[in-house]
């Protein structure tokens, strides 16, 4: 029996109004206590359903630390179960994704099952009778996840019944999905170019609240962006044009004042963006040929609309991110309380021209890879912050930049960029999910 | 065992009927008619082709039903089980 | 101008490891051509470099920037710095084509980065395009392709 178990103040008290105790980063009881309640009271990113467009394709992945699979059923909608026969425990899927067919066939001991989870035949069955199985869990099938909802292709799941519904859980932070699906021409995105796997020894939310935290870039990334903009100046002395990495690259050495006056917006249950009138992504040149495709899809109002639209970092809480001028999304796994996998995926808009989604990618290697020299920079303050943290002389982590009392009382706002309210917001949707249930 | 004869086989809810000669199976029959029918081990045994059956009376080769399920005549596995009346009526 | 011999492929290659695991960053530069480039996919068999990510596709203005980042004040995920080290079969030469001033090889490595208390070991096969230009052989591309290139992986702060 630990500190945080069943003892919902303690888990409280690790929140205060302008300060979070470190062992939200660093203890493994909150880690688990987060994987039991907060994974759970809360909609999890499962997958975008173009990675399984056909009949009997499937996707296999986690929700907190438990293992899913995302199916496409005959009759076309999409189920998402726990990747676990129920007569061994064998993880069902064969691959990490594929088609299925007609049914799931464990490859232990042959049960079969329907595309929705239902038992479909157990071999040699005669064996069973008169046993009780109708009694057993084994003949429920697979279990489903029991909430899911697939909004405009964004998959998401709930394992709990606590909690609030989807439409209650995101509110208006759906309007970042919404501006990403609609600068597809077609109003479709289709997942491509692959997903990058970037191992971290830190905690999940040290990248949550890196998306909203605006007074590190010019100070972390004086490495790689800074020096990108001194290379290019030696390199290309009064160029016009800008090389593709460095236009890239260079908005991050912006002054903390471009970040004040691009604003973040809260939103709430723990949802905000950056990049409310402005952000890095908005000074990026045009492709030739989009405009025009958009004008043709919406008409030129409309099109304008969707594409000043520039916000930065929307964070989804708990651990999914949207850049939507950037069509690149971003998912933390939690998978120890020093230990997450960021994987970023990137999307083709659908009906525009390639040369997009060549930029996409390009930003996605540049800057999320492993290989990234940005996404170093980064990495290393937060393994800093994951050793620093073991200091007992202050368990306190400070998140205090531009509080005022007065935003307990508000549930949506639009501040200053360089606020750390976010990151409070998140904090407080923590705790407010974590207890839920205790 | 007895010798395999010829089958005429009605599915229901397709309304279509085929015969089903002694040297195939109920299942390979519905293949090549492109039926799509579920199944996997065509040997009787995984339980996955299975059907309802509506006329007529199977002669079942299975080892996945039991014997009470088999006196009962009611599901049969097409991949082996064949039939001790000229036609069967399945639920497909 | 004549053209390579065999072993002068086999020794460029091999000198090529040694200036990175010896730190000699400049001197590696200038092995690529003005258009050339350091490509590490992300897919296993990645045929494109434009439309599917890659771990790296670097040209010579990418290469230049990481170069400088290394060596910089406040760079402080090379503080301390990465170290690495290579051991090399012995290159293989997979195609001469002297008319189109093309030489393409191939060579199998083990690839270690160590920081701190930590060391990555990598297996790979990197594929030299080398071509001459003035008398001296450049690299117009230099593709390494990790076995486990799809693999959640650490950071890989220098060059394979």
């Amino acid at each position: 029996m630990g500190r945080y178990k069943n003892n919902a103040k303690a888990v409280h008290d690790l929140v205060r109004e302008t300060e979070v105790h470190r062992d939200v980063y660093i203890d493994q009881e909150v880690f688990d206590l987060e994987m039991d309640h907060l994974f759970a009271n809360t909609w999890i990113y499962v997958g975008h359903d173009s990675q399984i467009p056909n009949v009997g394709d499937y996707y296999g992945t986690t929700i907190g630390r438990q293992p899913v699979l995302m199916v496409r059923h005959s009759d076309g909608a999409v189920h998402v179960l726990y990747n676990r026969c129920p007569h061994k425990g064998t993880r069902i899927t064969i691959d990490t994704c594929g088609n299925a067919g007609k049914f799931f066939r464990c490859p232990y001991h042959a049960w079969s099952f329907r595309t929705d989870g239902s038992l479909l035949a157990i071999p040699l069955r005669k064996g069973y009778e008169n046993t009780g199985l109708d009694q057993s869990e084994a003949v429920k099938g697979i279990a489903h996840v029991k909430h899911m909802k697939n909004y405009r292709g964004f998959v998401f799941a709930k394992m709990s019944d606590s909690g609030p519904g989807f439409e209650d859980y995101f509110g208006e932070s759906l309007s970042t999905i919404d501006n990403m699906v609609d600068r597809s021409p077609a109003g479709r995105l289709e997942i491509a170019g692959g997903v990058l796997r970037y191992m971290h020894n830190c905690n999940w939310k040290m990248l949550v609240e890196n998306l909203t935290d605006t007074c590190h870039p010019m100070a972390a990334h004086e490495a790689s962006a800074g020096t990108a903009i001194e290379v290019w100046k030696k390199m290309a002395p009064g160029a016009n044009t800008k090389h593709p990495a460095v236009e890239i690259y260079a908005p991050f050495m912006s002054p903390y004042e471009f970040f004040e006056k691009m604003g973040i917006r809260i939103w709430r249950n723990g949802h905000g963006h950056t990049g409310v009138h402005h952000s890095i992504h908005s000074d990026y040149s045009a492709i030739p040929g989009y405009f025009d495709n958009m004008v043709a899809a919406y008409g030129e109002t409309r099109a304008k609309a969707i594409l000043d639209e520039n916000r930065h970092n929307t964070s989804y809480f708990p651990n999914f991110t949207v850049k939507g001028p950037i069509q690149s999304i971003r998912l933390f796994k939690p998978l120890a309380p020093d230990k997450t996998l960021a994987e970023s995926w990137t999307f083709r808009l659908v009906d525009a021209p390639d040369a997009l989604l060549e930029r996409t990618l390009t930003y996605n290697r540049l800057v999320n890879a492993p290989t990234s020299i940005l996404g170093h920079d980064d990495l290393e303050m937060y393994e800093r912050a994951q050793e620093g943290l073991h200091v007992d002389a202050n368990p306190w982590v400070n998140i205090q930049r531009l509080y005022d009392p007065a935003e307990l009382e508000q549930e949506t706002a639009v501040i200053n960029g360089t606020s750390e309210w976010q990151m409070r917001n998140q904090f407080r949707a923590w705790s407010k999910f974590m207890t839920l249930s205790m | 065992m007895a010798e395999n004869t010829e089958i005429e086989v009605e599915l229901k809810r397709s309304g279509l009927t085929f015969l089903v000669p002694p040297d195939k199976s109920i299942l390979q029959v519905l293949i090549e008619e492109g039926i799509d029918p579920m199944y996997d081990c065509q040997r009787g045994e995984c339980g996955i082709c299975q059907v309802v059956v509506l006329e007529g009376v199977p002669d079942h080769r299975d080892h996945i039903l039991s014997d009470d399920e088999h006196a009962s005549n009611k599901v049969m596995q097409i991949c082996v089980s064949r039939a001790k009346t000229p036609r069967l009526v399945l639920d497909l | 101008m004549s053209a390579p011999t065999d072993q002068d492929l086999i020794g460029f290659v091999v000198h090529e490891a040694r200036l990175i695991d010896q730190h000699r960053f400049e001197e590696w530069l200038d092995l690529f051509a003005e258009d050339g480039h350091y490509w590490m996919p992300l897919e296993w068999g990645q045929t494109d470099p434009r439309l599917t990510t890659s771990l790296m596709y670097d040209d010579k203005v990418l290469l230049r920037i990481r170069i400088e980042r290394l060596k910089g004040n406040r760079t402080f995920s090379q503080k301390p710095k990465s170290r690495c080290h290579h051991v090399l079969q012995t290159p293989q030469i997979e195609t001469r084509d002297e008319a189109a001033n093309q030489y393409v090889t191939w060579t199998p490595m083990h690839y270690v980065e160590t920081r701190l208390d930590e060391q990555e070991l990598y297996a790979a096969w990197a594929t030299h395009t080398l071509t001459m230009v003035g008398g001296k052989l450049k690299i117009k591309l230099k593709r390494v392709d990790l076995v486990n290139c799809d693999a959640a992986l650490r950071s890989i702060q220098l060059f394979m």
